[in-house]
């Protein structure tokens, strides 16, 4: 699953240990998230979303729509 | 709107954990001359075992030989703790070493105190029932404290590589013991005893533990 979370970060100027304390999780686990090597868990993936103020499918992306809606508000909904 | 898709990754370079290629060599090297050391040690000892000072001797070399082994293996973890990488050990790894440690010291003390009894005495019955459990007793406590640490690990990626690297280290331990087992059937290679799964699984655990098995795609 493609994710922007490593550009969310960097817009918020934090380090990897950043977001992993701010998520209570292993410095490891971000760094696995963020180069898509770890899909996280329903729980995890929506505490990342609150953290970001963002929706889950704006951070996360499953490919199957072809097309990446990452990072896009879906403002002409 | 914030439109993240062309940012600017303007973030603090995140420190790295990687050792050289240098620092492999020599700490690979420690490990050997700690293991050479301990065989010299045992080697010389081993005529000794029979009175209860050479007993005692032995003890100390299996003793001295773990604590080394664990100080060498603990060396990158270290680094990376200076170097910001690692935090304090985590709660589920504290609880863990809290348990196994003191269950493999207990293994040791009791398996030289059963042998040295079992050569003075040749116990029968009951009581050679009791000195050959006791080593294993230990053994048991150090089993559940292994498996207790994926139950206990709070963080799910953590928790996902404990549970591939045990699921790989019991795959390959079967697979060694039951090839082992039909050779040492047609008597092509030494008999082993049965205790020698758990230093194997051991074995297989920390080369799991050296893959990458480091997500869930």
């Amino acid at each position: 699953m493609k994710n922007n979370l490593r550009v969310l970060r960097a817009t918020k100027g934090w380090s990897q240990g950043d977001l992993a304390d701010a998520l209570g999780v292993s410095r490891q686990s971000v760094n696995a998230l963020e180069t898509g090597k770890y899909d996280p868990s329903l729980p995890l993936a929506f505490r990342i979303a609150r953290l970001f103020g963002k929706r889950v499918d704006e951070i996360f992306d499953d490919e199957l729509g072809g097309s990446s809606n990452l990072g896009q508000d879906r403002a002409a909904e | 709107m914030v439109s993240p898709a062309q940012p600017t990754l303007n973030e603090a370079p995140e420190p790295s954990g990687k050792l050289g290629i240098g620092f492999w060599a020599i700490w690979l090297a420690g490990i050997l001359a700690v293991c050479a050391a301990f065989s010299a040690a045992m080697w010389w000892i081993q005529p000794q075992m029979s009175d209860l000072l050479g007993m005692a001797l032995g003890g100390f070399a299996v003793l001295a030989f773990s604590s080394a082994l664990i100080g060498l293996a603990m060396i990158p973890y270290r680094i990376r703790q200076k170097r910001g990488i690692e935090g304090r050990m985590r709660e589920p790894y504290r609880r863990y070493t809290m348990r196994f440690m003191p269950a493999m010291f207990g293994y040791v003390v009791l398996l030289l105190l059963a042998v040295w009894y079992a050569k003075q005495t040749s116990p029968t019955g009951i009581v050679a029932w009791a000195i050959a459990i006791a080593p294993a007793l230990p053994l048991l406590l150090a089993i559940r404290a292994i498996f207790l640490l994926p139950r206990e690990e709070d963080d799910e990626y953590q928790r996902e590589r404990l549970y591939r690297a045990h699921a790989l280290a019991t795959g390959a331990t079967l697979a060694i013991c039951t090839v082992w087992g039909f050779l040492d059937m047609f008597g092509v290679v030494g008999h082993a005893e049965m205790w020698v799964v758990f230093p194997i699984w051991a074995a297989c655990m920390g080369l799991a533990r050296c893959l990458p098995l480091s997500g869930n795609r």
